[in-house]
């Protein structure tokens, strides 16, 4: 069986900053300040409806525009807050965490188990079980395993081994079935 | 090998003292904002008082009045009772969230490392790795980036083991301390 092949694959794991950050943003769209993204545009779009509505068009009764107005304005606001402001905020503390993971992290190598994950640095030794982990996202760059809202294990697809790609890969599907996401980017 | 000076440990965290001490950490953290919320609350409260008694000068209805007072009254009020509500429920929710504040984890504390062992992680790391320490009335938490936290109740250590602990940390930390 595939998973018995796979007992053990070793991968040696060194996520770039980029990688890091974008794996943080994935997460925190997946559970994080990113989660309501949908419902954020849904509240702006109508926002920006209900504004648009309410203006009192061409009857010139200026005594109302205010609240419409206010209305319009919340609607880029709210989208610039979650589509700039709250992903820059990640960055930036993703890029300052990259340091500490970098050194934390220097020559991990992870072991693909049936069913636990084990991160091997020089000092320590992380087991985590498929099981308990929240979830796991791919994208076209990386694997993002989600452990709890403040860590996450970032399997960058081009440190896979080219031999065993395919299998590891099937695997991680295999195994994240029902909590895989796949996404293109953070927002979509 | 283990020295008689070496402070060893094994640990269980329970949910009222992780709560408490997230919520007096995250307290200690906005210190900095607190003057600007009763700044806020103040010139509400202020603005609302001159809407009830001189509303028609101003153009300030009475319910609008009463409104802004009511806002002032909350901003005044939320560090001292709304946040500390919203702090510890999502420090219980954190709790739930980390399987291995569940578990038992033992940790070994030398003059410049911390050795641990648990289910999920097992090594050491330098003191001077950490990026993050504080000390609040229950633990001592510290912690290297977002990959690994340490939190040590201090009902755990003698006296004189919270006063060794302290400097240490305070010596070889580098200046980590955040509160």
């Amino acid at each position: 069986m595939s998973e018995q092949l796979l007992n053990k694959a070793e991968i040696s794991i060194d996520p770039t900053d980029k990688e890091y950050k974008d794996a943080w943003l994935l997460a925190e769209r997946a559970g994080g300040w990113l989660r309501p993204l949908p419902l954020v545009v849904f509240i702006a779009a109508a926002l920006l409806f209900a504004g648009l509505c309410s203006l009192d068009w061409f009857r010139h009764n200026y005594s109302s525009v205010f609240l419409p107005l206010l209305l319009c304005f919340c609607c880029p606001v709210l989208l610039m807050v979650f589509f700039f402001v709250v992903p820059k905020k990640i960055e930036t503390q993703a890029s300052r965490d990259y340091l500490t993971y970098k050194t934390l992290m220097a020559k991990a190598t992870i072991k693909l188990n049936a069913d636990t994950v084990v991160t091997s640095t020089e000092n320590l030794t992380f087991n985590d079980s498929y099981a308990l982990m929240a979830g796991c996202i791919e994208t076209p760059q990386l694997f993002v395993l989600i452990k709890d809202r403040e860590r996450i294990l970032i399997i960058p697809k081009r440190c896979l081994p080219t031999e065993n790609a395919d299998n590891i890969v099937k695997f991680l599907r295999h195994v994240f079935a029902r909590k895989r996401r796949v996404m293109k980017n953070w927002a979509f | 090998m283990c020295h008689d000076s070496d402070i060893k440990l094994s640990v269980l965290v329970t949910r009222e003292e992780y709560c408490e001490a997230v919520a007096h950490e995250k307290r200690k953290s906005r210190r900095h904002i607190v003057p600007l919320f009763n700044v806020i609350s103040a010139v509400l409260i202020i603005l609302g008082f001159a809407g009830l008694f001189f509303g028609d000068n101003i153009s300030l209805s009475p319910a609008a009045a009463f409104c802004l007072i009511l806002s002032g009254l909350v901003a005044a009020c939320y560090d001292g009772i709304f946040a500390p509500v919203f702090d510890k429920a999502a420090a219980a929710r954190e709790f739930n969230e980390k399987p291995d504040l569940h578990y038992a984890t033992t940790y070994t504390i030398k003059d410049d490392l911390i050795v641990i062992k648990n289910e999920w992680v097992q090594g050491k790391i330098s003191i001077s790795q950490l990026t993050r320490w504080s000390e609040t009335p229950t633990l001592f938490i510290m912690a290297v980036g977002r990959e690994l936290s340490i939190s040590i109740p201090k009902r755990l250590l003698t006296p004189e083991q919270q006063n060794k602990l302290r400097q240490i940390l305070h010596t070889d930390s580098g200046g980590s301390k955040t509160i």
